[in-house]
């Protein structure tokens, strides 16, 4: 195991009531289900799913934005709940989030410098204007910024540039790990190749760890180190980038990959496709067993009563599939490489 | 391999799109969002239109659909058929539209009215236009829910859009718009907002389409859903067309810098892992202020002088193809 | 922004505020135009018609008054009863409805049923109430309508910080680590201006309307003080023989009223982005 992670997530479950009629029994969304992993300080740990698997909730959760129902999340080796709410404000020195939408995450009656430094209004309250100035200005040029960026107003900025507004103020505190929630998806396809390798380069240069969701899993390969895949909530597979996209061994995984359609048209006329039957289930009544099991092609009885636990089959890529060795003798496996 | 454009035998085009031009009128000024598009489209095609914002391509769509705003002014022709759509009366066009020619939108939710079952909206298409009865009508929308593969089809029947999954939402509008068995489909969009797995099966659901006859115009942001479903693509930049050719031709052998560009730009499955992309510096042009000569110029690694003065010319290459670039000569060299 | 440009581009809007203009300006410094106090009986001009030589622009009421500098007064008193209670209700209101807003939950839902209870009760008995205590004033007026009006404006803005609550940038401030109180004070607050100024314009009318009708009913102000209320409820019993007396004060508040309201929508329409 890695030593002094910087993010140690222990079986974290995230569930939502929800209101029932008045004399149904009571439901609940399982958001995030049992999820462990750690991150590394400056490591990009990629996060995937499709619709309901949880990964903005996770993301949030992580931030302790939002209330665990179970388990624990441990920050620099100290359990976040534990901590008083001051100290839990203090702790978002170090930790903060870029969120999807560029323009609506930005207050649009407050002008850039303003925007980007927020987090030294709330946490250095006492700085001197032109020190303020000054931070605010290096940041913005880090990011890429022209310089006289700081008076203008966010509606006056592209969704590139908006997003890039987003990237200083989660940098101007230098903080150890950044949240990322689908922070390229609404962007134009040629800026997000700009702003994916401006974050990468931003983590490497200063040391940032980032916690990339995103569903599109060409973003995350650019940019991840190691990968976690999500489904209703549960973590299917765990593994370091080159495994999970050459050799990813959960059924949901390969299909996954499967479907993402490239820019290639020989390639997808060859490629096998993995076909999932069925639909999504309800994130209300999640099926017992496997989750995965009502739309995977190799699910057997025992899928569909016991639960796979996530193990190691490598060093750095772990499975939550009781026959991921069948599946990956049957070369059923179509990840396009 | 590449079939030369232009070969009309007895294939005429289906849908041919002369000199489209789309301007909208604005407070802040005219904006153009369609600048000259043309194009030909034959039975059983596939073709996949992609750009970037401003790029015009849903525009483009609405266009020959009929559905823009009174704030818009459009010129040129669109013969389909052998009928010029442009300036027809609207109740003629009304005939024609959702029974030769049908749309598929963005985002199924909206397209599908929440207080109609699935059922009334589906039969509606056909008493409209066939004359059918309820109960004939009923039966046909059974037997095409059944064809775009939705479970228990006799059930969703008498749902409610609401009631159903997105990925079944945009099967049933896919449904919608089959149902008279149109001859062309327009697909704004179709699985942009839908997960990758429901995407994938969209997608072969238009194959399928595709298989059975029916030409197809798609328009989307995605390089990739391009390169698994059309024969033939367009890509357009800034209300322009600046490549148009066979899928493989454009894919493998791009002409135009922006179409290289965004294939080295795109993150993508395939190439090597931990191989950088190229970025293309810049975002797409604001249309109300648009430079003169090129509209790629300002972000183009490989700009002259004359392509910042005069606009290119949408020229066809020795492949079938077009291009619109000052750098690349009609013959097909660059 | 546009705003201001969208604003002029409004006839109704830039004629609603310039007749304002003018009303303010009439009532800050109309006593200036005429020779003659609000109180100076003429007792040889009882209920006299206009008589523009003489100085008696509107005429005089059935008590020998100036009508014109009875009437002048009367926008000093109606514009100062509908500012105050405005801003009266713009505080509280504000304050009230965000916070109800911004904590939601159990509190929120507390707060608003005050709200509404206090909604329910008979404005009218207690104003009657008020004055019989405290006597006839003009500040148990602006404090009784600003009570009241405050209900309104807090439901505004509680509900347009329902709405604020869930914006990005009110979440991207949460999880920057700000206090609630700086989210109040910086994000939500400041968003909000819109929808109150709006409101504001709105409610003025709304003000000074209802310090009509209880002037009207005899329970606003003192005399010799007047308001357009009193003198349209003078001028009403005295319509048959003195029309004028009627028409001036009830010209006014109907000019002044329009022209609020024709104020209100065009900022409204210039505010909002989307138009």
């Amino acid at each position: 195991m890695r030593r002094d992670p910087l993010l140690h997530v222990d079986r974290l479950s995230v569930h939502f009531p929800v209101e029932t009629g008045f004399l149904q029994p009571r439901a609940a969304v399982h958001a995030v289900e049992d999820v462990s992993f750690e991150l590394a300080a400056g490591e990009t740990l990629g996060v995937v799913g499709e619709s309901g698997c949880g990964k903005s909730t996770l993301g949030r959760a992580v931030l302790n934005l939002m209330a665990p129902t179970s388990g624990r999340i441990l920050w620099q080796g100290h359990a976040l709940a534990r901590l008083s709410p001051g100290q839990q404000r203090m702790a978002r020195r170090d930790m903060t989030m870029i969120f999807q939408d560029p323009l609506a995450s930005l207050n649009p009656r407050m002008t850039v410098e303003d925007l980007v430094a927020e987090p030294l209004d709330i946490f250095e309250a006492g700085l001197a204007p032109a020190e303020r100035r000054r931070r605010v200005a290096g940041v913005l040029e880090r990011v890429g910024l022209p310089v006289d960026a700081a008076k203008r107003y966010p509606h006056q900025f592209s969704g590139g540039q908006c997003q890039r507004i987003g990237i200083a103020r989660a940098l101007v505190m230098k903080p150890k790990m950044i949240v990322c929630d689908e922070v390229v998806s609404a962007l134009d396809v040629s800026v997000q190749a700009q702003i994916v390798a401006l974050l990468d380069d931003l983590s490497r240069d200063m040391g940032v760890a980032l916690l990339f969701i995103s569903h599109n899993l060409a973003v995350v390969r650019q940019i991840s180190d190691r990968i976690l895949v999500l489904y209703l909530g549960k973590v299917m597979e765990i593994a370091d980038r080159d495994s999970l996209y050459h050799t990813p061994r959960h059924p949901y995984t390969q299909a996954l990959l499967s479907a993402v359609p490239v820019p290639d048209p020989d390639l997808e006329r060859t490629r096998r496709r993995i076909r999932l039957v069925g639909e999504l289930p309800s994130p209300l009544n999640p099926p017992k067993g496997c989750v995965f099991h009502t739309r995977c092609r190799f699910a057997s009885d025992r899928c569909r009563s016991e639960s796979p636990a996530l193990g190691t089959i490598e060093a750095m890529h772990s499975v939550a599939c009781h026959h991921w060795q069948q599946i990956a003798r049957a070369g059923e496996a179509a990840a396009p490489s | 391999m590449d079939v030369p454009v232009g070969q009309t035998e007895s294939n005429p085009p289906l849908l041919t799109v002369s000199r489209l031009a789309t301007r909208f009128r604005t407070p802040a000024g005219i904006v153009p969002a369609v600048d000259g598009v043309s194009f030909d489209l034959r039975a059983g095609e596939t073709l996949g239109i992609v750009g970037e914002s401003g790029s015009g391509k849903s525009q483009t769509l609405f266009s020959i659909m009929g559905l823009l705003p009174p704030s818009a002014a459009t010129e040129g022709s669109i013969l389909f058929e052998g009928r010029e759509l442009l300036g027809m009366p609207s109740r003629e066009l009304n005939r024609l539209r959702g029974d030769r020619l049908a749309m598929v939108f963005q985002d199924p939710m909206t397209a599908l009215n929440p207080y109609l079952t699935i059922e009334r909206q589906l039969s509606e298409v056909l008493q409209h236009h066939r004359g059918l009865s309820r109960r004939q009508a009923r039966a046909e929308a059974l037997a095409v829910l059944q064809q775009v593969h939705i479970p228990e089809a006799a059930r969703q029947l008498d749902r409610y859009p609401h009631q159903l999954s997105g990925g079944m939402r945009q099967r049933v509008v896919i449904a919608m718009a089959m149902i008279a068995k149109p001859d062309l489909i327009l697909a704004d969009e179709p699985t942009t907002a839908l997960d990758v797995t429901i995407q994938a099966e969209i997608l072969d659901l238009l194959a399928e389409l595709r298989d059975g006859g029916t030409a197809i115009v798609l328009v989307t942001h995605d390089l990739g859903v391009v390169a698994r479903l059309c024969d033939r693509v367009m890509v357009m930049y800034a209300g322009k067309v600046v490549e148009e050719g066979a899928i493989d031709a454009v894919f493998r052998q791009p002409r135009h810098p922006y179409t290289a560009a965004l294939l080295e730009a795109i993150p993508r499955l395939d190439d090597d892992i931990g191989d950088p992309r190229k970025a293309i510096e810049g975002q797409p042009p604001d249309l109300l202020d648009l430079p003169p000569g090129c509209a790629f110029a300002p972000r183009c690694a490989l700009v002259r002088d004359v392509c910042t003065r005069r606009s290119p010319a949408l020229l066809r290459h020795a492949a079938g193809g077009a291009v619109s670039c000052h750098l690349v000569q009609p013959e097909g060299q660059s | 922004m546009g705003g201001l440009q969208r604003l002029k581009r409004n006839p109704a809007a830039v004629a609603g505020l310039a007749v304002l203009g003018i009303i303010m300006l009439l009532a800050c410094f109309g006593q200036y135009l005429t020779p003659h106090a609000i109180d100076e009986v003429f007792w040889d001009r009882i209920s006299a018609p206009p008589d523009i030589d003489a100085g008696f622009y509107f005429g005089t009421d059935a008590n020998g008054r100036d009508l014109f500098a009875r009437t002048l007064e009367g926008a000093r008193v109606s514009l100062l009863v509908g500012v105050s209670a405005s801003l009266i209700s713009l505080v509280i209101g504000v304050a009230y409805g965000a916070t109800a807003g911004y904590l939601g939950g159990k509190t929120d839902n507390v707060m608003m049923r005050i709200v509404d209870i206090l909604y329910s009760l008979p404005f009218v008995f207690f104003v009657i109430l008020l004055t019989v205590y405290v006597g006839r004033s003009l500040s148990v007026i602006f404090i009784t309508i600003g009570a009241v009006i405050w209900l309104d404006m807090a439901r505004i803005v509680r509900g347009q910080t329902l709405a604020l609550k869930h914006r990005d940038f009110v979440e991207a401030a949460r999880a920057l680590g700000a206090s609630d109180r700086r989210i109040l004070m910086r994000h939500i607050i400041p968003n909000l201006w819109g929808p109150v100024i709006i409101s504001v314009l709105l409610v003025i009318p709304d003000a000074i309307l209802t310090e009509s009708f209880l002037s009207f009913l005899g329970l606003g102000v003192q005399e010799p003080d007047t308001s357009w209320g009193v003198l349209i409820g003078d001028g009403a019993q005295n319509m048959m023989g003195a029309p004028w007396s009627l028409l001036f004060p009830g010209g006014f508040l109907a000019v002044t009223l329009l022209a609020f309201n024709f104020a209100g929508d065009g900022v409204r329409d210039a505010l909002d982005i989307r138009s």
